[in-house]
């Protein structure tokens, strides 16, 4: 009885190694799946900057573009504007070049010379 | 005895059931470290591109200022340089008047005027005047002599220079014995007022 006591102490032991190893296994398989989710997550930090990246110059682009159209826009508004200054000049000479033309010789030969 | 077997069996149940719970808690935790990380990396990312956008809003609207201001400028210089060649116009059409009316009888009194104005200026008692030559060809002194003094209503003495000048009319007239003379050609006058008449030419062209 004492010796068989014995024998399932050793038995015992033996199994209860057995089983550290095993959840010594469990645990570094649960490490190892750790590392692989650390390095999986550092792949997804790459893709997840790639995209903000991403969205970043379509938004940056999109910016710009805006800004640009608009003051196309606005340029083209200035030259519209200048176009109709300028035809305005052209139709004021038109009515006053006589009266300037005048004002010249008045100025230059006296009042005589005005309706020479 | 018969006991050991079922306490070694727990004990071994109780070791792989522990290690398990390692295990999850392992796993959780790398998990939830990972989404941490991920969130953290999407917030960095987003808050740098935040910036990154009001950086480039700020540039995108210098750009737009400057696009602005340069075509403001250059529309400006384009409206200026309108104006200016048509006032230029009004003066070449002028100086051409000018050049007609001094084939004109009417130039005479003109030039008695011209050379009365400039007397009148000097403020002298005897005085040499200058003309063209056409114009010391055509006019008879004596008769321009008495208009001119009669224009002063003033009896001044009088010299008719033999020297020609080279204008399109007018006179050059000195003070005699001294060395001042007043140009008074029809081509000095234009000279001398040309900012006086730009500014008048604008004014009658360009006003409402």
């Amino acid at each position: 009885m004492k010796r068989d006591q014995t024998l399932s102490g050793v038995e015992a032991v033996k199994r209860i190694v057995e089983t550290e190893r095993e959840a010594e296994s469990i645990i570094e398989e649960a490490r190892e799946k750790s590392r692989e989710i650390r390095i999986k997550t550092e792949k997804e930090k790459d893709e997840v900057k790639k995209k903000v990246a991403g969205e970043l110059k379509r938004e940056r682009e999109r910016i710009f573009k805006d800004v640009e159209d608009e003051a196309k826009k606005e340029c083209q508004e200035i030259r519209t504007q200048t176009e109709k200054q300028l035809k305005t000049f052209q139709d004021r000479f038109l009515k006053n070049k006589d009266k300037a033309v005048d004002a010249v010789l008045s100025s230059i030969l006296g009042e005589s010379g005005r309706s020479a | 005895m018969g006991d050991l077997p079922e306490a070694i069996e727990k004990l071994r149940s109780q070791i792989l059931q522990d290690a398990r719970e390692k295990a999850k808690q392992i796993i959780e935790e790398a998990k939830e470290e990972a989404k941490k990380l991920i969130e953290q990396t999407e917030a960095d990312a987003k808050d740098e591109a935040q910036k990154n956008i009001a950086t480039a809003k700020t540039e995108a609207e210098g750009t737009r200022k400057r696009l602005l201001s340069n075509e403001t400028k250059m529309n400006r210089w384009r409206t200026l340089e309108e104006k200016n060649r048509l006032v230029n116009k009004v003066l070449e059409e002028a100086r051409a008047r000018v050049k007609e009316i001094t084939e004109t009888k009417k130039y005479e009194t003109i030039l008695e005027k011209l050379i009365a104005d400039a007397m009148k200026a000097l403020e002298a008692e005897s005085y040499i005047v200058k003309l063209t030559e056409r114009d010391r060809k055509r006019f008879e002194p004596s008769k321009l002599e008495q208009n001119v003094k009669k224009l002063l209503n003033k009896n001044v003495k009088l010299k008719w220079s033999q020297e020609n000048i080279e204008a399109l009319g007018g006179a050059v007239v000195g003070v005699e014995g001294k060395k001042v003379w007043l140009d008074n050609t029809l081509d000095t006058r234009f000279e001398r007022m040309q900012d006086k008449l730009v500014f008048q030419i604008a004014k009658i062209l360009f006003s409402n």
